[in-house]
């Protein structure tokens, strides 16, 4: 993790460092505020993953920890398989022909769309449901 | 067909992608074919102007978002998971979104061959006010906008996706400085990519307002800004290009390294010269808009330069990895090279239009089309190629021909140089690019006579490849799990893995695990 956040901050500041240089040197206002943005995005990144440091334990950081010492751990859920993503993409879609040709398709678009997020939502808060299959470390399934 | 719509497995996923990607590359390829057709001869008339705008436009469109960046995300989905030792990528679900967006966005953007006024025909760059108001561009450029629109959300999505993979789901004992360097060059690729595409998705939506909704961003005329398009897309476009190339630069650094029986040479240089040329790809972008005389040349001459330094570095870690070490001249490392020299003259040529002077007389060339060409057709595409060679045995369980590789590699290797180094001499007398026709002047007609005959050598050598595929799927060779001796972890697991990638782990002392357990005479413990 602290590489992680070394690298964004790291990053965030050369983006304010050429946002001020290029500011200076072009008085242009479209690229300085881009790469503004540059800079205040990875900020936050940055910023986001110290404060989540605190609680966050990542196994691959321990270079000592070995995969057989953390046998028998859950590494979490991992999603087999679904269909609203799918459903979610052409509904995506229809929303934008809808933009440009159709309002109908607009709303239908947009409704489909936070049909299949509410959708999404349910099936990533229910665990352990036939789709999905709970892992441990050795790779094999600890439940189905 | 209902376990590809609805798998949200990263190597099903990966394959999908991939398989995607050569379609659109057929397609273009054809296109490109269309395109040396036209221009072999002056005066030719077999694509009209409107027609030959159309497929440039498409031709270009669909290499950029459609073949050689989605091939990375493809061949990032299905390596990244398996080198940290992760049972899948993080978040499955929006990894199937984003592949769905990205076919459904390719096709979006084809669907305009089939609409009233043709397809787009503004270049792939769209730029406005041609592509601002309906005049001569119909339905077709409504839907590259919306295709591009998809297309860039999706990207979001995958560099979301490997940004958190990579971050949080990596095993025990892969920490960060044990990655593998294609594993690091897909993570600066998705920070520049979370950087940069957004300004893509804010200028399409705003040429998509100009053209329904009577919006004038770019007009001067109602208060708008005229070069604010460009700002706007080169902000994108450009880290855009280093989007299309750092994968690959993790794919050639995978392969030297291995045919050269070495471990990397400068690991350390290596990873952070990837996060310099994605930090400095981001203060580039108006080197495109030297010529339009309102942009800081100096500043953005001066960063253009800069970024041949860490590109520099890169060359001298693979020649130092290659230094001594027992070189086996396979296919995957005969493509690499190819990579090394055709992205060495892109890279040069680069540098010399970095410099104003010189952008000046030729800017809108064929000379730049050379350049490019030699970076991405050459170094990308070549490394493309590399990339299919050295993993195919993983994806598919059985290894492609070798001998059939050679002369599919021989043959695009002539081919591509004689397409493309008769257009830096094109481009000196003067060529314009983006143009359907010329005049019988100086050396132009053989120059792009030649230029078409190695673009007939080219499609010949994409063919000997479909033939290999074919042949090898007939011999069915199974490969073994680990064929070539290499290093990183997708070689210690089956080939093809298993559905969540291993059965058992090795252990994790280094950047090369697999090496380790295979040679355990030689580990040297960190």
């Amino acid at each position: 993790m602290k590489v992680f956040i070394a690298l964004f901050l790291s990053s965030g500041a050369f983006g304010l460092a050429i946002a001020v240089i290029y500011w200076f040197a072009s008085r242009e206002y479209a690229g300085t505020l881009l790469l503004g943005f540059m800079f205040f995005g990875l900020s936050f990144a940055a910023g986001y993953a110290m404060l989540a440091e605190r609680n966050a334990e990542i196994q691959g950081d321990d270079p000592e920890r070995q995969h057989k010492e953390a046998a028998g751990e859950d590494v979490g859920i991992v999603t087999k398989e679904s269909a609203w993503p799918t459903a979610l993409a052409f509904s995506i879609l229809m929303f934008f022909i809808g933009l440009v040709w159709s309002d109908f398709l607009l709303f239908a678009g947009l409704a489909a769309m936070l049909l299949c997020l509410w959708r999404l939502g349910a099936e990533s808060a229910r665990i352990g449901h036939g789709h999905e299959k709970l892992l441990t470390e050795e790779g094999s399934h600890k439940a189905e | 067909m209902t376990y590809w719509l609805t798998s949200t497995n990263h190597k099903s996923i990966g394959i999908l992608y991939i398989m995607t990607t050569f379609f659109f590359f057929i397609v273009a390829g054809i296109l490109s074919l269309f395109i040396r057709l036209q221009l072999a001869h002056p005066d030719s008339t077999v694509l009209n102007p409107h027609a030959y705008n159309e497929v440039f436009t498409l031709h270009g469109t669909a290499m950029i978002f459609l073949v050689i960046a989605p091939f990375a995300f493809g061949l990032g989905n299905y390596l990244v998971p398996l080198q940290i030792g992760a049972p899948d990528m993080i978040f499955p679900r929006l990894n199937l979104l984003g592949v769905m967006l990205f076919i459904i966005s390719g096709f979006t953007i084809f669907a305009g061959v089939f609409a009233q006024g043709g397809a787009a025909a503004a270049g792939w760059t769209g730029y406005a006010p041609m592509s601002e108001y309906q005049i001569g561009t119909g339905a077709g450029q409504d839907l590259w906008i919306i295709g591009l629109l998809i297309n860039a959300a999706a990207t979001i999505m995958v560099a979301i996706n490997f940004v958190a993979t990579i971050l949080l789901y990596r095993a025990p004992g892969m920490t960060m400085w044990r990655m593998p360097i294609f594993t690091w060059e897909i993570l600066a690729t998705a920070l520049l990519i979370l950087m940069a595409f957004p300004s893509l998705s804010a200028v399409l939506f705003e040429l998509l307002l100009a053209r329904h909704y009577g919006a004038h961003f770019f007009d001067p005329q109602y208060g708008g800004n005229a070069i604010l398009y460009q700002h706007l897309f080169w902000f994108f476009g450009h880290p855009e290009v280093y989007v299309m190339i750092l994968p690959y630069f993790g794919v050639v650094t995978e392969i030297v390294s291995v045919f050269s029986g070495k471990p990397v040479f400068g690991y350390v240089g290596l990873v952070l010269s990837a996060f310099a040329i994605a930090g400095l790809s981001m203060g580039v972008w108006a080197h495109h808009m030297f010529t339009t005389g309102a942009v800081a040349n100096g500043f953005f001459s001066g960063m253009s330069f800069l970024i041949a330094v860490p590109t520099g570095v890169k060359f001298w870690n693979w020649i130092g990895t290659m230094w001594r070490g027992k070189i086996r001249l396979t296919t995957p490392m005969l493509f690499t090279i190819g990579f090394l020299l055709n992205f060495l003259v892109g890279g040069v040529t680069g540098v010399m239009i970095a410099s104003p002077p010189i952008d000046y007389h030729a800017e809108d060339s064929y000379f730049i089309v050379s350049h490019f060409h030699y970076t991405l057709g050459g170094g990308s595409l070549f490394a493309v190629f590399a990339a299919v060679y050295f993993w195919f045995p993983k994806l598919f369980g059985f290894k492609l021909d070798e001998l059939l590789g050679k002369v599919s590699f021989w043959f695009m290797f002539a081919g591509f140089n004689l397409t493309f180094l008769p257009m830096y001499f094109m481009g000196i007398e003067g060529m314009p690019r983006r143009v359907y026709t010329y005049p019988a002047v100086a050396d132009l007609p053989w120059l792009n006579l030649l230029a078409s005959v190695g673009a007939a050598i080219m499609a010949f050598a994409v063919i000997v490849f479909f033939v290999n595929v074919v042949v090898s799927k007939l011999a069915h060779e199974k490969a073994a799990d680990d064929p070539w001796d290499a290093f990183t972890l997708e070689w210690g697991t089956t080939s093809p893995p298993p559905e969540f990638n291993f059965h058992a782990l090795p252990p994790i002392r280094s950047e090369r695990p697999v090496w380790d357990l295979h040679h355990p005479e030689a580990v040297k413990v960190e």
